[in-house]
């Protein structure tokens, strides 16, 4: 028997296996709730209008950076995918344009854990749940263009009104003002609620308003609508015994109104300002200590302080002298666009040298033409918007070629923009003389195009389809090559230059070469060669000496064409839009001055 | 198969008594056993320290310390030397264990061997009841680690069991004295257990071989009973 009770003893040895069973109880503060807490989430914005890939930015705060697990819902059972981005930013990025139109609530779920550090708490299984939500409203809707409901005067100022636009998805207003004394200037407003604005420039003319809507990534853009309103007139002008006494009506949108400002232009286009007058309800002018006997025109010029001029031929006057310009300043806008240009005109007589006008207009480019009459006319048009449009003859004027029958007429446009020439023939430079009966072109037509020219006696047409030199000589038109042949030899590159000397010879230039022609039988007398490329040449008529600018130096050269010798050599400006003129030993620019040559 | 073997090679010795008329006994032996356990304790280490840098403040009982060893064994007697077969069983361990409100968790680490050998006894001195004796035990083991990782929170529980078995060889040099009386043998001794070989049980982050290391001091009590 107890041989049995030793055997069990035995296995029973055998499981007496160590087994440690101590433990380790920590206390540990249990959390107080598992409610949700609250947490700082910084949103752009409570509830907005998103369309197509919107994008929300938010922060975590130090508290819910700790999170253990966050999920993004749309109407709280869509997921949506968000990413951290590289400035500590988290991202919810997604395309509306599978939702339709409405409301729907964007929820963010973060896990926190509950901060007690016990053991559930540390393994996650003890957490804090935070919400938080924000409406947004999905408006994938197409919009309709704006339209101008009604332009009117209201306290000195042209109003503007429109209808609301009622998309969510509204971005902003945009409105295009374009008038012919201001140019083009846009205004942005993004209030949606906002459907009248009132244009502060506007003083008078011809105005085109359109109203450009932004909404969703689109623009979309309403009819155009064009308002007119007479400028400012004279009202009367009377002549005293010793005063002249001007009034005239007080601008219609006197809100916009800077100040007058008067100015005397006399026969010789000398320029004085005679007042400035900022009540703009004094619309009247008494001029005294007058001089009599001379015949001028009476404008009113509107002005800006800043840049831009406008004139409007009012009434002529004979008889004598009294302030001829009347010009008005007015406020202008600070985002238009406009680019420079300048243009000199000189009245060369052997005995009198003057200039004529320097006028520097921005964007405007200078046409020359001469009318059937034989008058020569200049004038100018604005480019604005791309669009070549012509406007009023803001400044014309004529001469009678027959009036400067022994002198020269001569013009040195610039235009920075050349690709905006077009739809005219535009002449880079004209020399002529009446006697010889002789016209000199240098032309720059980019499509054919007719022209007259009057030789001084005949009226000839002639059309003209390319670039190049063309010699009007005794009723005939030839165009002239290098060769000194009257016809076609090789192309001749309209940059090249040409010009014509008074006398017998008649001189062509190309890049660095110089050749003088007889002008009757077109043989070559001589030519020179320049080290360096040359441009704008003429021949001095009173001196006989040529004159040119060095494309890559800053010189102006004066060649001698009977020895063919550099006789002076001048420092300049050789920016490409300054041309130079050599007329009686004078240097003349297109910027308005001018300078002495000393030469013997 | 192979306990029909051991069980072939057990009933040598009864027969092989019973033929040729040499006295047998049976007997159990209790031990207590010291243990190495260099690299398992290395092991624990390193999980305490794991645990704790996730801010689980545990601690580690145990770290495998002296436990209770138990044997059977079949002795044959000689006139000057005994010998015979011996089989055993001996365990040892650590646990970690963290608890708080919220559950707690319990990371324990046990290794139990069992083992199959022989025995030899060497009669150093013989008077009528009392006797010294040199022995030594040459045994091969199976060691069975088994890791037991349970936790619960909140009152759900998760347990995770890991085991892996390893072979081993040891041997056991000891010195004992025994009173005898016509039907038992009351023996008690000390010896000191060497491991010979012992599979790796994989390699540290040094590369390092991780060993179950049952070296250490042996003391024992033992009971045998003539048949």
């Amino acid at each position: 028997m107890y041989k049995h009770l030793l055997l069990l003893g035995i296995l029973f040895l055998l499981y007496c296996q160590y087994n440690p069973t101590e433990t380790n109880y920590v206390e540990v503060s249990q959390a107080d709730s598992t409610d949700a807490v609250s947490i700082n989430l910084n949103t752009a914005t409570d509830s907005m209008a998103v369309w197509d890939d919107v994008r929300f930015e938010y922060e975590l705060n130090s508290t819910t950076k700790d999170y253990k697990k966050m999920s993004v819902f749309l109407n709280d059972t869509i997921p949506l995918e968000y990413y951290e981005s590289l400035t500590n930013k988290y991202i919810i990025q997604f395309n509306t344009n599978g939702y339709q139109n409405g409301f729907y609530k964007i929820s963010i779920i973060l896990v926190l854990p509950a901060g007690t550090g016990s053991l559930a708490d540390i393994l996650g299984n003890e957490v804090k749940i935070a919400e938080f939500a924000w409406i947004i409203h999905i408006d994938n809707s197409e919009a309709s263009a704006i339209e101008i409901n009604n332009i009117y005067e209201e306290n000195g100022r042209l109003k503007i009104e429109w209808n609301r636009c009622s998309n969510a998805n509204f971005k902003k207003y945009i409105i295009f003002a374009h008038s012919d004394l201001l140019g083009g200037h846009t205004t942005e407003i993004v209030d949606k609620n906002t459907t009248a604005w009132c244009d502060s420039n506007y003083i008078g003319g011809s105005a085109k308003y359109t109203i450009q809507l932004e909404y969703k990534d689109k623009k979309i853009q309403g009819p155009q609508k064009e308002y007119y309103s007479p400028f400012i007139k004279f009202k009367q002008v009377e002549t005293g015994t010793h005063d002249i006494k001007i009034t005239w009506e007080k601008p219609t949108f006197y809100s916009n109104f800077k100040k007058y400002l008067l100015i005397k232009v006399d026969s010789n286009y000398d320029i004085d300002t005679l007042a400035e007058i900022t009540d703009v309800d004094k619309c009247q002018y008494t001029y005294s200590n007058d001089t009599f006997g001379k015949s001028y025109d009476l404008y009113i010029v509107v002005n800006s302080y800043t840049h831009y001029q406008w004139f409007e031929k009012s009434t002529s006057w004979y008889g004598r002298e009294i302030p001829q310009y009347l010009k008005i300043e007015y406020n202008v806008p600070n985002n238009s666009y406009y680019m420079q240009s300048n243009a000199v005109i000189y009245r060369l007589d052997p005995d009198n040298l003057e200039t004529l006008a320097s006028i520097s207009y921005p964007n405007h480019i200078w046409y020359f033409d001469i009318s059937p009459d034989g008058k020569l006319l200049y004038s100018f048009y604005r480019n604005h918007f791309a669009n070549f449009n012509p406007i009023d003859l803001a400044i014309e004027g004529s001469y009678n070629l027959d009036d400067y029958y022994k002198g020269i007429i001569a013009f040195m446009p610039t235009v920075l923009n050349n690709n905006s020439i077009y739809g005219k023939t535009y002449i880079n430079s004209i020399t002529q003389n009446i006697n010889a009966g002789i016209i000199c072109l240098n032309m720059t037509s980019p499509n054919p195009s007719k022209i007259g020219i009057d030789s001084g006696t005949d009226l000839y047409d002639f059309t003209i389809s390319d670039n190049g030199l063309y010699v009007m000589l005794n009723n005939e038109l030839f165009k002239i090559y290098p060769s000194g042949s009257k016809r076609y030899l090789a192309e001749f590159d309209y940059r090249h230059f040409a010009f014509f000397e008074l006398g017998q010879k008649c001189v062509y230039t190309n890049n660095r070469q110089i050749i003088i022609y007889n002008t009757q039988t077109l043989e070559i007398l001589s030519s020179f060669t320049f080290s360096d490329d040359i441009i704008t040449p003429n021949v001095d008529p009173v001196s006989g000496y040529l004159g040119v600018k060095s494309v890559s130096k800053n010189l102006y050269y004066v060649i001698d064409l009977t020895t063919g010798d550099l006789i002076y050599q001048q420092k300049i400006n050789n920016q490409y839009y300054i041309d130079y003129l050599l007329l009686n030993n004078k240097l003349f620019s297109n910027q308005g001055y001018s300078m002495d040559i000393p030469i013997q | 198969m192979r306990s029909r073997n051991i069980l072939l090679l057990l009933s040598i010795f009864p027969l092989y008594s019973a033929l040729f008329g040499y006295e047998t006994s049976v007997g159990v032996r209790v031990g207590y056993h010291q243990y190495k356990m260099t690299d398992f304790r290395k092991i624990t280490e390193t999980a305490v320290q794991q645990y704790t840098s996730h801010g689980i403040a545990v601690k580690e009982f145990g770290r495998f310390p002296p436990y209770f060893a138990y044997y059977i064994d079949y002795t044959y007697y000689g006139q000057n030397s005994n010998i015979g077969l011996v089989a055993g069983f001996s365990s040892t361990g650590s646990t970690i264990h963290y608890a708080d409100y919220s559950g707690q968790l319990r990371d324990t680490y046990r290794l139990s061997r069992y083992q199959i050998g022989f025995l030899g006894e060497n009669k150093l001195y013989v008077n009528t009841r009392f006797q010294i004796l040199s022995t030594i035990e040459l045994s091969a083991s199976r060691t069975n680690f088994l890791n037991e990782y349970y936790l619960e929170i909140f009152g759900q529980d998760q347990k995770v069991n890991y085991s892996m078995k390893k072979w081993g060889c040891n041997i056991e040099p000891s010195i004992c004295i025994r009173f005898t009386t016509p039907l038992y043998l009351f023996s008690a001794g000390i010896g000191y257990e060497l491991d010979i070989f012992q599979q790796s049980y994989g390699q540290d982050k040094n590369g390092n071989n991780l060993y179950a290391s049952w070296q250490g001091i042996i003391t024992y009590l033992s009971l045998r009973y003539k048949l």
